[in-house]
């Protein structure tokens, strides 16, 4: 099977600060992994690189077998960035209709549903909602594209309890099984329950890249006490 | 894609600029009425502070809400994930801020014309040679150009002050300075030297040639630079 993702000798500086340093690591279709890590660990620039929204230093990043950035990469990519990054102009209709537009795998009638099941009117502006409604509005928008990658930045932070609930629920039910996902978070104990993998990155590096089984097994602890043992401070 | 991309930017500010192209319109239409019944000259001042505004304002809109919003705010994260090169993506934005930008000249033209309607009724009454007007069109369409490369010249600036990360807004207005210098510069440099190469002191439409080849080259290469600038730079942190 050929990987969805292969990233190669990946480093990113800023200045004389490594954010990424020698990152390799392939992912195959069918995996819902949790890329975690403390604030300023690399995930966000990680993904970003992944995305094409930054450009590394060194390194190389395939997405089904396309180089990061390209038309072919994007168009196998569904994102969910870490911030709101959708014209609070816009009604929710009138997005909806953009995301129909412009990608091919993207399915109305999944969307429209996830939103009246919120109660949401498709008329009103996005920024009219609360912003706990505003990150709703952009997860159901990425999450109804039949895409091969997810890629959910921080999907629950920010958000109350019940609606993280909302969320992964969300996210498990919409999520097509042939693709693969990526959810960075720093929230282990929430998004655990549906994990397959874990990659723990630390200052720029990998640290760890396991079966979620696999840990509990070997380390007998669950990923949230393994992490909170590693990123001890 | 880029013809996709083309088609919805353009639906989508059309709203906005088409409101304010027609302000524009309508802005030489009252002022016209107005003076023809008041006999008053202050209209003509009206007139031009009005379009003098209106030019401030269209060319703000189109860059700063849609230019730089979609390409240099958290919007880019949205722009620049769509299925598209990100050559594609920027051109796109280009070619739609250059195309409102015609329109709206040609609406400031259509402003002016309708303002001064017994302008074009004397040309055409007194049957002007076709060669005189040829020469008139040839002028506007001179500085049309000029005009379209001014705003490549602001949307090159942008694009070299946000290679500066924490001091894109001073990158820009240095960079809009120099090159704004620049053009002024080249213009006049052109015309003084096809002026001191006939012998004379006299202004001739022949004088405008080189602007007409220097605008079409600067626009083209201040194109180029933003797209290949900006695909291959693009840091959105």
């Amino acid at each position: 099977m050929n990987n969805l993702l292969e990233i190669q000798g990946l480093s990113k500086t800023y200045g004389s600060v490594a954010a990424l340093n020698d990152v390799s690591l392939s992912i195959e279709p069918g995996h819902i992994i949790g890329l975690l890590g403390p604030n300023g660990s690399g995930k966000t620039t990680l993904i970003k690189i992944i995305c094409g929204l930054l450009q590394a230093n060194s390194g190389t990043v395939l997405v089904d077998g396309n180089p990061a950035g390209t038309a072919d990469s994007r168009a196998a990519i569904s994102y969910l960035p870490d911030q709101t990054y959708l014209d609070g102009d816009m009604t929710i209709e009138a997005i909806v209709d953009m995301f129909k537009y412009f990608y091919e795998d993207f399915d109305e009638n999944r969307a429209m549903e996830m939103i009246s099941s919120l109660n949401l009117n498709p008329k009103a502006k996005l920024k009219t909602l609360s912003k706990g409604n505003q990150e709703k509005v952009q997860l159901m928008l990425v999450m109804s594209r039949r895409a091969k990658l997810y890629i959910l930045d921080e999907p629950i932070a920010g958000v109350d309890p019940a609606a993280r609930d909302y969320i992964l629920r969300t996210i498990i039910s919409n999520y097509e099984p042939t693709a693969s996902m990526i959810i960075a978070t720093h929230l282990i104990s929430e998004v655990e329950p549906v994990l397959d993998e874990a990659i723990f990155l630390q200052n720029g590096s990998i640290k760890l890249f396991k079966p979620i089984d696999d840990i509990r097994a070997e380390e007998g602890m669950s990923v949230d006490e393994l992490f909170r043992e590693v990123y001890r401070c | 894609m880029l013809g996709k991309f083309i088609k919805y930017d353009l639906k989508k500010t059309a709203p906005v600029m088409a409101l304010l192209c027609g302000i524009t319109i309508l802005l030489g239409i009252v002022c016209s009425i107005l003076q023809h019944w008041s006999q008053d000259t202050e209209y003509a001042l009206i007139e031009l502070l009005g379009l003098m505004v209106l030019c401030v304002i269209a060319p703000l809109h189109m860059i700063s809400k849609y230019y730089c919003k979609s390409l240099y705010t958290n919007e880019a994260y949205l722009t620049y994930t769509f299925p598209a090169s990100n050559k594609v993506i920027v051109s796109s934005k280009i070619i739609v801020t250059l195309i409102w930008a015609t329109i709206f000249c040609a609406s400031a033209f259509i402003s002016l014309v309708a303002f001064t309607p017994e302008s074009i009724m004397h040309v055409i009454n007194e049957r002007t040679d076709p060669k005189v007007v040829l020469k008139i069109i040839y002028l506007l369409f001179v500085m049309f150009l000029m005009g379209i490369a001014g705003v490549m010249a602001l949307i090159f600036s942008i694009c070299i002050g946000n290679l500066w990360r924490n001091h894109s807004t001073i990158g820009t207005i240095l960079c809009f300075t120099v090159l704004g210098f620049t053009l002024m510069f080249i213009y006049m440099k052109n015309l003084g030297m096809s002026v001191a190469h006939r012998g004379d002191h006299f202004w001739g439409y022949e004088d405008l040639f080189w602007n007409f080849v220097c605008s079409i080259v600067l626009i083209v290469v201040f194109f180029v630079a933003t797209v290949n600038i900006t695909s291959k730079k693009l840091n959105l942190d």
